[in-house]
């Protein structure tokens, strides 16, 4: 079906050409629209869609950890021990409903495999609060890996085997050099199934293992910047590393095959989104104040290195903002601000403390710049990407300040209710957008450069 | 359809499990606070922090260091078995280091903690956390951590509160419920909302 809506999106992008060149007149190029009708345009990968469900079912289900893990005095045992199996309860039955009704949608069923799992660990660690029960983690991890296991054939979740394998990792050191036969016979049944799942996924885990393959040789790039002196200014040379990656990725011309060109840009968007994220905080620009500018650029492999960046970024940039190509300029712009917070301590000293602030504001700005994007547009993953930024700078403030676990409980599950709101209100919006009757295409030339936009978009996605 | 029935099945037996191990969990507990031997246990002083089960009070416990049975070696996480026995106060000691399960008398199931090169063992009782209010637990650790020390007027003469902090714990067939930490004498929530009033009424004054 993908296929038959590629070919006829292209010959509708032909008929335009057809009737120009006189080929086919008017009334055939609209009775074949009538024909074949509307080309609906995907508004979001089915994996970007996936992953922010997954995102906003994980917020919700650490906000209510530590919302009980507040512990309040008032609810008596029983009310907190019905509160304790209540989300678990919820989970379950929404977990019947998806294999029922939903078993068709990857979305449900990885938010629900993962709900699950979650409200399982919160439910035993409650009653544990609740009856003051001292388990060590060695068992509780060991009990929990038995309890979300049944859940990988259940689902077929990708999340789920994630979370096997990372418990799995936490869980082995404890084990120390005695395990007992029961705990081998566990690691042994828990790392049999994930294997095999894993091999029954091994064509669509393809991309995956690109992915990590390119972050891993970003961060060996990144790495060999990093050495000397630039340790320095480190938040200005990594965020620049990154936006140039993704200036590069975003080339027509490019030297990679198509497949690769959407992964480096994601690995080059989060590598950027992690380096704001540690520049955001205070501690980040402390070393700044202690060095000598002139030190620094005596070091002439520095130099040269640094101003080879500069260029080719400015390069890159320039070319993005000659196309007109503003969201990628809005993405890659941050370096320069960047570059000015960290010149600011420079020339006076008192503006120090400002640095971060900036970079704060530039990942807000950033943040509301894609969610408002992607609802003009109706493009759902970059209003997910606005989202995203602005929920990984809300937690990262939440764990910066000392809030009590009320406040960042109430926090993480408003932004995940927010998260899912938002993602339903867009789906809404994006079905009666993509269903316009076959008589509203003309073809002109202005939905000519509608298509080509959309494709972009796509493509950016 | 069979595949839907396979996973429905699956699915039935994970989602009991689920509520089971909880309901397991509370179960025994339960049975252990209603149907166990009440001791208690003299604490000793010693704000961790649990990212799931909110913050909790450190227990410490006197005599927690046993020798093992002759030439038995174990490692650390294993499980032993400590025979307990009431002093002429009224508290609990422990005994002996078991590998077996003791057929009589009162014992406790617990985990062995580091060796120690004269094949002495540190015992870990399986009650050495209280689960408090994130807010109360930092009081009521530093509340405990005061109690629990030596006389401040007389360093040398720790007996003073010595029979006044201690944990009252149920046991069952070597199953532990811990049902109150008391510091001097009165149940910890009490000795800390007594602590707060007094410095409420001293303010005023």
């Amino acid at each position: 079906m993908k296929k038959d809506r590629n070919k006829v999106k292209w010959l509708y992008d032909q008929l335009p050409r057809l009737i120009e060149a006189e080929v086919i007149d008017e009334k055939t190029a609209n009775s074949l629209r009538g024909y074949y009708g509307p080309v609906s345009e995907p508004l979001a990968g089915p994996a970007l869609v996936r992953t922010f469900a997954v995102v906003g079912s994980l917020l919700i289900g650490l906000g209510i950890i530590l919302l009980f893990g507040y512990n309040w005095d008032s609810i008596p045992k029983v009310g907190k021990t019905i509160l304790a199996f209540a989300p678990l309860a919820i989970v379950s039955s929404l977990g019947a409903f998806v294999l029922l009704h939903r078993s068709d949608s990857r979305t449900w069923q990885e938010s629900v495999a993962l709900a699950i799992a979650l409200a399982s660990a919160a439910c035993i660690g409650l009653v544990s609060q609740i009856y003051q029960i001292d388990g060590s983690l060695r068992e509780f991890y060991l009990s929990w890996l038995w309890l979300v296991l049944p859940l990988l054939p259940v689902f077929r979740s990708n999340s789920i085997f994630l979370l096997l394998s990372l418990v799995t990792i936490f869980w082995m050191p404890l084990l120390g050099r005695n395990p007992k036969v029961f705990e081998v016979l566990s690691f042994i049944a828990i790392s049999g199934s994930c294997l095999l799942f894993l091999r029954s996924k091994m064509k669509e885990l393809a991309n995956e293992v690109l992915f990590f393959a390119y972050s891993i040789s970003a961060c060996v790039g990144l790495f060999s910047l990093f050495g000397g002196t630039l340790t320095y200014f480190w938040p200005v040379w990594a965020s620049l590393y990154f936006s140039t990656i993704y200036l590069w990725a975003s080339r027509e011309d490019r030297f990679f095959f198509a497949g690769k060109y959407r992964i480096t840009g994601y690995v080059a968007r989060a590598g950027f989104l992690i380096v704001c994220l540690i520049a955001s905080f205070d501690d980040s620009w402390k070393l700044l104040g202690r060095i000598d500018p002139i030190e620094v650029a005596s070091d002439w492999f520095v130099t040269v290195l640094a101003l080879g960046l500069l260029a080719t970024y400015s390069a890159l940039l320039y070319e993005r903002i000659r196309k007109t190509d503003w969201l990628r300029v809005i993405w890659s712009t941050t370096p320069i601000v960047i570059l000015v917070g960290s010149l600011l301590p420079f020339a006076w000293a008192e503006l120090s403390a400002l640095s971060p602030i900036i970079v704060n504001l530039c990942l807000l700005v950033l943040g509301i710049y894609l969610i408002m994007m992607g609802y003009r547009h109706t493009r759902i993953s970059r209003l997910n990407q606005g989202l995203l930024i602005i929920v990984i700078v809300a937690i990262v403030r939440f764990f910066d300040s000392d809030l009590s676990m009320l406040y960042r409980g109430i926090g993480f599950v408003s932004i995940g209710v927010a998260f899912l709101v938002s993602n339903i209100l867009l789906l809404n919006r994006s079905r009666v957008h993509s269903s316009p009757p076959a008589a509203s295409v003309s073809c002109d030339s202005s939905s000519k450069g509608e298509i080509f936009t959309r494709k972009r978009e796509a493509e950016d996605e | 359809m069979n595949r839907i029935g396979f996973k429905g099945v699956l699915f039935v037996i994970a989602i009991s499990l689920n509520f089971a191990l909880p309901a397991t969990m509370i179960y025994q507990q339960a049975r252990t606070l209603k149907e166990g031997d009440l001791v208690r246990f003299r604490t000793r002083p010693i704000d961790p922090y649990d990212p799931f089960r909110g913050r909790y009070v450190r227990l410490g416990f006197e005599g927690v260091r046993l020798p093992l049975e002759d030439g038995e070696r174990v490692v650390r996480g294993d499980t032993i078995f400590v025979s307990i026995e009431i002093d002429e106060q009224g508290f609990a000691q422990l005994r002996e280091a078991l590998r077996e399960r003791p057929s009589h008398g009162l014992y406790v199931k617990a985990k062995a903690g580091w060796m120690h090169s004269d094949s002495l063992v540190n015992i870990e009782l399986p009650f050495q956390r209280y689960y408090m209010n994130e807010q109360l637990a930092p009081d009521a650790e530093r509340a405990y951590r005061e109690a629990n020390l030596a006389n401040p007027d007389n360093p040398d003469d720790p007996s003073e509160f010595q029979n006044e902090n201690y944990a009252l714990v149920r046991i069952r067939n070597g199953a532990t419920a811990l049902e109150a930490v008391h510091l001097r004498g009165k149940p910890i929530e009490e000795y800390l909302k007594e602590i707060a009033d007094a410095e409420e009424q001293n303010q005023r004054n």
